[in-house]
Order: C-alpha cells, then structure tokens, then sequence
C-alpha cells in the first residue's frame, strides 16, 4: 500500500505566525529534592510535534477536506511531506481534529493542523 | 550478569548520552516468526536481530520472598496486533527481555529468559500482562523418583 503524500496544490509551507515545533522528549531527568539531577538518554529518536496554521482558498480547503477523509482515513494514515524548515522528507500524522476559520465571510480558510513527525 | 565496564561507567554518571534500550522477543511455537520490539523510536539491530519500535512499558521482574519472580508489561492494543496473536494461542507465549545500550547494541547488559505471558487484561488502547518464570518450588518431587510402586512406604 503507497504512502499518502501530502496535496500538491496545498500549500508546501505554512504561515509563519501560529508555527511551532517541539522537538521530541528523549531524556529522563532524577526528580531530585537537592542536588544536580541525574539526567540519561532515554532513546535515540523520537515523535517532533508541530503545530501549523495555513490560509487556504475555498478550492485548497475541499482539496484538505478531501485529503484528510480518503487519503489518510481521518488521520489514521500518516502521509509523506517535507519538514518546512529543515526540508527534511519524512512521514508526517495529524494528531488533532484539524480547525477550519472563515476568513473574511469564507472567501479564504485558516486551516489550523497538530502534525507529528516520525522518527 | 555482570554489566560490562562502559555500563557501569553510564550508570556511574551524573549525565548518559546513551540510551539504555529494552529488548522484547515473544516466541510460541505456534508463531512463524518470533515477535522483537524494542523500546526506541527506531529500530534496534542487536546480534543479527532487528526489533521494531513498538510501545510498551515493562517492569521488571522483581524479588519478593515466597513467590517466583513476576514482571508487568503493558503494550499497545491500538492496531490490535498483539491481542489477535494472543487470542490464537492455547498455551502462554514466551518472553525474553534483554537491555542493551544502544552505542553497543551487541553487548547485553541484563537479560531475562523463559518468562510467561499468563495473565491478560486489555482494551482497546493496551494489553497488560504478567510474566511469570516457572515456579520450581511447586513442582512435584521427587520426580519419577517414586512412582507408586512403593505404596506401603506412604501410609
């Protein structure tokens, strides 16, 4: 079975305003009352959490709409695309129900998405 | 088993840049292939073998006096894997637990074999199970021994 890959047509980078990124939680640190903690590696890779907001045209949040139901079954498929900072290819999952905002009566959409990138 | 002098240096050090990984083999008979997961987020190769990543937490198995050794695991049920494997076996599978650390995976540091997978309870997020080594404190003896042939020595 191929790899969903994210829609050609939606934009490849999001907005700057509303980006983050986690990076993913590899260490486990001595909760300690006194003293330097303790701190080990607790595995070699890990999920990165992204948050993202893109503005969309009516036709591109169909096409997200789309995407999300068939292609990667409401979030249940994860789907290639490429980091938007690091240009990195990797498998990507939408980890929240994805918002939709009208913007300016719906002439475009502010789609807000909880992504994770896997190791 | 005796960890090896850069395990015991890691475990010595106020901080470890290497991950301490844990290994988990299921066999039964009736399996094609064992099942290997490992704790990391990627695979681990580990003397030939590759372990998928797969989640899961184990407690080791402990020391209390009166009982054999028991461990706890509780692996993920989401994709349903594990519990279809279970619900198809007559006989518990068996587990083996190794940690390895992961800048030398070929190098196990701790290793428990031979337990079983007795008792179950899942839903529909995860599997909790307890293994068990045999308890030889409960098996019969002497063995084959005496056999009953010699009834008027055990009125």
């Amino acid at each position: 079975m191929s790899v969903p890959v994210w829609p050609a047509s939606l934009p490849q980078r999001p907005l700057g305003e509303g980006f983050a990124e986690q990076p993913p939680e590899l260490v486990v640190r001595s909760p300690m009352d006194t003293g330097p903690a303790k701190v080990r590696r607790r595995s070699t890779a890990g999920v990165s959490k992204l948050q993202m907001v893109f503005r969309l045209t009516p036709t591109q949040l169909a096409t997200f709409r789309n995407f999300l139901a068939n292609d990667i079954q409401d979030r249940a498929l994860s789907f290639s695309w490429v980091h938007p900072i690091t240009d990195a290819t990797g498998l990507f999952r939408i980890v929240e129900q994805p918002t939709y905002q009208a913007i300016g009566n719906g002439l475009a959409w502010r789609l807000s998405v909880v992504l994770e990138m896997l190791p | 088993m005796t960890l090896s002098d850069a395990g015991v240096r890691d475990l010595a050090a106020q901080e470890c840049g290497t991950a301490w990984l844990v290994l988990l083999t299921i066999d039964h008979p009736d399996l094609p292939n064992p099942i290997r997961v490992t704790s990391d987020g990627v695979e681990t190769v580990s003397n030939g073998q590759t372990y998928e990543p797969f989640p899961f937490e184990l407690t080791l198995p402990d020391d209390v006096e009166g009982r054999a050794p028991q461990a706890r695991i509780r692996i993920d049920n989401t994709s349903q894997e594990i519990i279809a494997l279970l619900r198809g076996l007559i006989t518990p599978p068996l587990l083996a637990v190794q940690i390895v650390r992961a800048s030398d995976p070929n190098i196990v540091e701790r290793r428990w074999a031979g337990l079983e997978w007795r008792t179950s309870t899942f839903d529909i997020g995860a599997i909790t199970g307890v293994l068990t080594i045999e308890d030889l404190a409960t098996e019969e003896f002497p063995y084959e021994t005496f056999d009953g042939r010699f009834k008027g020595l055990w009125p």
